[in-house]
């Protein structure tokens, strides 16, 4: 009798969710279930007290008491967590014995295959190993196996040349029965023809159909190489709002994709939200989708996804709520009656969004604004802004907001906002420069943001007084380690004590590679990207890069973890993070996470002078 | 009187009167079966879908099973078979997602039964509510094998009762189905369906009831058995 | 209490005063996000320049060097204050136009070169190591005294103190703490003064005691009577011009110009975020500065007639004119374990006897009372703020507060600089040119190194110190006046001074100055190396070594010139940046956004 998958794949699905067993495949997970043996102990009752452990036991369900010999309480582990492995307690292993602390189903694996588990599988047994270093990378690498793009190409690509002339291309293409083609010119792709370009530049146009293809194509499309990951080819397509996309082994296309194709072979993306938003006409609709959000948060969060692409998919969500409420108001005020740019900042600039975020944005004008135009964009802000609201985005408490009349104005007055605040960089100007140098421009003519962004980003790049005051603040955000390295837990005064993970996590590593990135006179505002920037331009050494970089993942997973269990449980999401529901390995390297910071903010000072 | 001596000699006939090499084992071994506190007892859990209710009209459509020993359940035994059954789904598809199609790619009901007794020579059967799905086994069995097997078999439904007798707790409508109950002994609620997963949820209960009716891990399961 | 018991508790308190305020500034600043902190009022920041600004030479040695120096030592006064005002109004601005806040930045970027940023950081690191060694006496000085130890062993415990502090970090830089630091500083400094003066001459405002009339009923001004006590013995008269006044130039010159090559002190103009700020607080930073720069003429003088009037308690030549040694006083005793005050009983009578034997018609004089020669072989100077409020019998709470003062000045003062110097090591010279690709956690050990390697030199030094305190200061302002300040200047003011002409002059500049000051003082200030004995007779035109600095600039100035006309001139986006810096602020920009 053979066995199947549908034979463990309930205990395999559980398994997925357990750091880091999930980042095996499916093969592997079979086969790390099939080791398992599941166990049932009553509240009170002692597990284990030998020494060493029998092994690894998951925690299916309930919770478990980590105590030494002498009861002393040593740390707690709960749903989804591990035991009888090494433990770091307080940054030593101890031997311990485990009760159990609520009646516990818990899958236990013997030392044996456990040996084999971690000598078979290199994340694994670096995140079983001691090394703090190669530990913290293990425990932020880990991520789901992703398809590439390879493996969604069906067909070689239709190509055709660029002479070849629109009715030969049109036969061409129904006899293959495809929706599109790549064009070549002297070999190498350089443009692509859709059905719908056909029916709207020939057949609408009432064009000559023995001209050449290459009139009518869409000129140097998109691509992406094979081997790039599913969802960032998806994510390129909704944000440019492309259906296709040519996938290239280097020069040579190898085919093509549609958001379709990624949709159908993933289904259910959570990103299906994106498409139904542009199909909304009115903010009711929109409102109505909205309400999808947690349950989109809390399925990007479990589909353990890698966390910087976590932090997009949620950005390019409000992205696409934005457009679509700038188009909205577009088609009832009527065209814009000068060139504006639509721009985001802070984290939705980053692409770092969370569940809980507000809203801050502005508009580029290209020119003052006068008479009706004033009122024009008036409307148009707070028709998007309190639909942003309406959304779910909320208010922004400092009123960075287009609503605000500072903040929706010209070209010239932004770069005088900017050198004013380069000039004289007060406590606010600091502040505010820690908020508007991260920028993105989301709808409209993003040339003037570009101009803008050269021209601020230049002045502070000459400027070192400026970044000293920007690196001064920075010291003014500690990671939450007290004397002796001990963590600080700080109220948010609604709720019960945790680790303020943004204002203490993230914002310092944010606001450290912001300058980093300021000394380079980088545009970007995505911080991994800007690290990987950084590092190139010289700013900063590739060790400290990296581990700056698995430092903000992990501090993001476990913050994101969190918001999506809150989320869930239908609390509204916080930044704060209770030490008790951290397990001493996420601690620990939480602990290093954060002592990596606190170095480079030391670097930092030491650089600018601002001990 | 005496249904355990009964049951042994039923065992003991069974293995004379059976040719198949499968089911003669099995009968050999469970005439000697000797049950002890859990921590001692091979244990089979085992939950079964079927077409319908009654086992001479209708069909066994899947069956799932997995094995506990020492008090613990390993998760290599699992298995999961779908039984090829000319007889339609009907209505019951509501009830356990198996489509036609699903029980088209099935195994003939022999070869089912065959790895069953397979897995279950030496053990006791366990069952939520054991009741229906023995009725249904053992008239699969008579066809397959010519004679009626023995069971010896636990039930959790029916461990619950007793619980509730002893402590003189009432008991509702619904409070004895296995999600239910689970969910009383704190074990994690399953989404999905099918007869492995609730074999595998008996198991686990079982498990939680054994020590939440003697935490010293001593309970006898011998009251507890029924034979059939 | 005991007065030991006593200074430790003030100097504790004071500390945990300043860790306390850098705790409570910390804490609580992880405010919601769109709250800014509010900005620094400028007399705040006035105040915290004005505790970067003065030392342990101003606080600990200045007025005692203008006790033994009398009037000449007033160029110390005048150097720092003017050097002061031409930073805030001639450098600051165009350094800040610049958008750079070292000196060694500054010059790497305008002379468009690696080398002129290394000599740079070259001429800083000297300097500031130099400008170390002064605080490192005075915190040996603060240190025996109150731990009553050997002098040396207090420079030991000195040089761990610095290290922690400065490696902590922490507490500078904080406004708040240096405002408190301003406010021991300041207080520990005038309230002996007050005191003092009040008692000489019944005028409670040191600067007014310093020209009233004694209050002993007889009259006489207070200036006159310690002339005319100082002659009595042999002295120069206390208000006499005894250098040349060409050296006395020279010197207010090295001291002003130097002050701009100083690394800790242009920081400070850049702490200000806005330029309008910046000159309001220097201006306040200018009182502040000045509240101790005028009470020091006065603590010197009443320190030097207090001191002198103990040793010498009747008329000069009778017989029981003189201290008996067995009977001095406490204060005596105390400074005498520390090593910087020696008694030798040449003549055997048990008394003390304090003259300049140097003064040859007055020695004969005073061989004819008995005396063999001046008793007190060693008075150190820096001693006298120190030991001023106990030779004036004042409580001892008054006295344990002069050593918290002391300390504050010199730790502060320290700490900045090593911060500088440590970032010139690791940042400028290992990550700029040995190791680009250092880790940050390398760098930071680098510039712990840095500093503990500074803090060993400057203590070896300053248990061997080429002079007092704030004459070794006066040497490191010579330094930084004749290597960075011609360069800066040049940077800014012409256009045409090319990167070899920046570093010709820089090397010139350093290297003569240095040479100027080893002739005299020792090879590295090693005891016994000195090419010639350091007397006005001796030096190349009078011109003593603290006062070379400005000649070693003149030398920088002209060498540089002479070598940019040589070489080609800088390429033109250097000489429209020069341009563009010297125009006033408003006007650059306007002209970038055309």
């Amino acid at each position: 009798m053979p066995t199947n998958y549908h034979d463990i794949s309930f205990i395999a699905e559980f398994l997925h969710t357990v750091h880091p067993f999930n980042s095996l495949d499916s093969e592997g997970l079979h086969k790390l279930a099939r080791t398992l043996e599941v166990a049932y102990y009553a509240q009170g009752k002692t597990i284990f007290s030998s020494k060493p452990a029998p092994g690894l036991a998951i925690i299916r369900k309930g919770a478990v008491r980590l105590v030494d010999e002498s009861h002393k309480f040593l740390d707690k582990r709960s749903e989804g967590e591990l035991f009888g492995h090494d433990i770091y307690f307080h940054g030593e292993t101890k031997d311990y014995i485990a009760e159990a602390e609520e009646d516990c189903l818990l899958w236990l694996m013997g030392v044996e295959d456990f040996k084999k588990l971690r000598a078979e599988n290199k994340l694994i047994g670096e995140y079983f190993s001691s090394h703090l270093k190669t530990r913290l990378s293990a425990a932020t690498e880990i991520k789901h196996s992703i398809t590439q793009v390879r493996d969604l190409l069906k067909r070689e690509p239709v190509s055709v040349d660029s002479n070849m002339s629109i009715l030969e291309v049109a036969r061409l293409m129904s006899a293959e029965r495809v929706s599109s083609v790549l064009v070549l010119c002297d070999g190498n792709l350089c443009g692509i023809v859709t059905d719908k370009d056909l029916r709207h530049r020939v057949i609408a146009q009432a064009l000559d159909t023995g001209l050449a293809i290459a009139e009518v194509m869409t000129k140097d499309p998109k691509s992406v190489p094979a081997d790039a990951d599913v969802d960032e080819a998806l994510l390129l397509m909704m944000r440019q709002n492309y259906h296709h996309l040519p996938v290239m082994d280097g020069p040579r296309p190898l085919g093509l994709v549609t958001a379709g194709d990624i949709l159908r072979a993933q289904s259910e993306h959570p990103l299906r939200i994106v498409r139904d938003i542009y199909k909304q006409n009115s903010i009711e609709e929109l409102i109505e989708l909205s309400h999808r959000l947690p349950l989109l948060f809390e399925r990007l969060v479990n589909l353990g996804r890698d966390i910087e692409q976590i932090g997009r998919m949620v950005t390019l969500v409000t992205d696409a709520f934005t457009i679509r409420l700038i188009q909205i108001a577009e088609q009832q005020l009527g065209p814009p009656p000068l060139p504006f740019a639509w721009i985001v900042f802070g984290s939705q600039a980053r692409e770092a969004q969370t569940a809980r975020t507000d809203q801050d944005n502005g508009i580029v004008l290209e020119r003052d604004a006068v008479g009706d135009e004033v009122t024009y964009f008036e409307k148009l802000s707070k028709y998007v802004c309190d639909g942003l609201d309406k959304l779910g985005y909320v208010y922004c408490p400092g009123e960075i907001m287009a609503l605000n009349v500072k903040w929706r104005v010209s070209l010239d007055k932004w770069k005088r906002h900017f050198d004013g605040w380069i000039d004289q960089p007060t406590p606010k100007s600091v502040m505010y420069s820690s908020i508007f140098f991260d920028i993105r421009c989301v709808y409209g003519e993003c040339a003037l943001v570009d101009e803008l962004q050269s021209h601020a980003i230049t002045r502070a790049k000459d400027n070192r007084i400026f970044r000293r005051f920007m690196a001064a603040n920075v010291l003014n955000h500690k990671p939450p380690l007290g004397f002796f390295r001990r963590f600080v837990q700080e109220s948010d005064g609604s709720h019960s004590e945790g680790l303020n993970l943004k204002h203490r996590g993230i914002v310092p590593i944010t606001a450290l590679v912001r300058i980093r990135a300021l000394e380079c006179g980088i545009k970007e505002a995505n911080t991994y990207r800007r690290i990987k920037l950084a590092t190139a331009c010289g700013a900063m050494n590739e060790d400290d890069a990296s581990s700056l970089r698995d430092a903000l993942r992990l501090i993001n997973r476990i913050r994101i973890n969190h918001q999506s269990t809150q989320v869930m449980a239908g609390e509204t999401p916080t930044n704060f993070v209770p030490i008790e529901d951290l397990s001493p390995l996420l601690r620990r390297n939480l602990k290093a996470a954060f002592m990596l910071v606190e170095e480079a903010q030391n670097a930092l000072a030491l650089r600018y002078q601002v001990l | 009187m005496f249904p355990r001596w009964r049951y042994r000699r039923r065992c003991r006939a069974a293995a004379r009167q059976c040719g198949l090499p499968t089911v003669a084992a099995y009968a050999k071994d469970c005439a000697g079966l000797d049950v002890d506190k859990l921590a001692n007892t091979p244990v089979i859990s085992v939950d079964l879908e079927m077409t319908g209710l009654d086992a001479t009209q209708n069909h066994i459509i899947a069956i799932g099973w997995t094995q506990l020993d020492k008090g613990r359940i390993s998760v290599a035994s699992n298995r999961h078979v779908l039984i090829s059954t000319k007889q339609s789904v009907g209505h019951s598809a509501a009830i356990h997602e198996l489509r036609d199609s699903d029980v088209a790619e099935g195994v003939p009901i022999e070869d089912g039964l065959e790895a069953l007794f397979e897995a279950a020579r030496g053990r006791v059967w366990l069952f939520h509510h054991a009741g229906l799905d023995v009725a249904f086994l053992r008239y699969a069995s008579r066809l397959w094998a010519g004679v009626a097997l023995p069971f010896m078999v636990l039930d959790t439904m029916n461990l619950e009762l007793t619980i509730r007798k002893r402590r003189e707790q009432p008991v509702h409508h619904g409070d004895l189905q296995l999600n239910k109950l689970r969910a009383n002994y704190n074990l994690p609620g399953y989404t999905a369906h099918n007869a492995l997963i609730d074999a595998c949820a008996t198991a686990e209960l079982l498990l939680a009831m054994a020590e939440k009716m003697d935490s010293s891990g001593s309970l006898r399961l011998q009251p507890h058995i029924n034979y059939y | 209490m005991d007065l030991k018991t006593l200074t430790f508790l003030v100097v504790g308190a004071t500390f945990a005063l300043y860790i306390g305020i850098a705790i409570w500034a910390k804490a609580g600043t992880t405010k919601e996000f769109y709250v800014a902190g509010t900005g620094v009022h400028p007399i705040a920041n006035g105040m915290a320049t004005a505790a970067d600004w003065m030392s342990a030479a101003s606080f600990i040695s200045m007025a005692g060097l203008i006790a033994f120096l009398g009037y000449d030592a007033s160029v110390y006064l005048m150097g720092w204050t003017g050097g002061y005002v031409l930073l805030a109004l001639l450098l600051a601005p165009y350094l800040r136009k610049f958008g750079k806040f070292t000196v060694s930045e500054f010059i790497g970027e305008r002379y468009y070169s690696k080398a002129a940023r290394m000599v740079a950081v070259l001429c800083l690191v000297v300097a500031s190591i130099t400008y170390v060694i002064g605080q490192m006496k005075g915190v040996g000085v603060a240190f025996g005294r109150f731990l009553e130890v050997d002098f040396h062993t207090g420079v030991g415990v000195g040089m761990a103190i610095v290290f922690i502090y400065a490696v902590m970090g922490g507490m500078k830089g904080i406004t708040y703490t240096q405002i408190a630091q301003y406010c021991v500083l300041i207080f520990a400094y005038t309230v002996p003064a007050i005191f003092i003066a009040l008692n000489l001459t019944g005028n409670p405002i040191p600067q007014l005691g310093l020209g009233s009339s004694m209050a002993d009923g007889s009259g006489v001004a207070l200036l006159d009577k310690l002339d005319m006590i100082v002659t009595d013995l042999g002295f120069a008269a206390y208000t006499s011009q005894k250098w040349s006044t060409l050296n006395m130039a020279l010197l207010t010159l090295s001291l002003m110009i130097g002050t701009a090559g100083l690394p800790h002190v242009i920081m400070r103009f850049f702490t200000v975020p806005k330029v309008a700020d910046a000159r309001t607080s220097a201006g306040w930073a200018l009182v502040f500065i000045a509240i101790l720069y005028t009470t020091a003429p006065a603590v010197g003088a009443m320190a030097r007639l207090n001191l002198m009037e103990t040793i010498q308690s009747g008329p000069v030549g009778s017989a029981d004119g003189n201290m008996v040694y067995a009977d001095r006083p406490e204060w005596f005793k105390n400074w005498e374990t520390t090593g910087l005050l020696q008694f030798e009983d040449k003549n055997g009578d048990g008394r003390v006897q304090y003259y300049n034997d140097k003064n040859e018609e007055f020695a004969a004089k005073a061989a004819s009372f008995g005396w063999a020669g001046n008793e007190m072989v060693k008075v150190d100077r820096d001693i006298m703020v120190l030991a001023n409020p106990e030779i004036a019998k004042l409580p001892n709470w008054v006295i344990a507060l002069v050593a918290a003062g002391g300390l504050a000045a010199a730790l502060s003062t320290a700490a900045g600089l090593l911060l500088a110097i440590s970032t010139a090591v690791s940042h400028d010279v290992i990550k700029g040119m040995i190791a680009p690709d250092i880790s940050e956690k390398k760098e930071l050990l680098a510039s712990r190194l840095a500093m503990a390697g500074a803090i060993v030199v400057a203590g070896y030094l300053g248990m061997n110190p080429p002079g007092f305190a704030a004459q070794v200061v006066a040497l490191a302002f010579g330094l930084a006046a004749s290597s960075i300040f011609p360069a800066l200047m040049m940077g800014i003011f012409n256009k045409n001074m090319d990167d070899k002409g920046a570093i010709v002059g820089m090397l010139v500049g350093l290297f003569s100055t240095l040479l100027y000051i080893f002739w005299f003082k020792g090879w590295f200030f090693i005891p016994g190396t000195a090419m010639a004995a350091n007397t006005p007779d001796n030096w190349f035109m009078g011109i003593s070594p603290e006062a070379f600095g400005a000649v070693g600039a003149m030398l920088n100035f002209a060498s540089a010139y002479v070598t940019s006309k040589l070489t080609p001139p800088p390429p033109e986006h250097i000489q429209h940046l020069v341009e563009d810096i010297r125009v006033p602020m408003g006007a650059g920009k306007a002209q970038r956004d055309h």
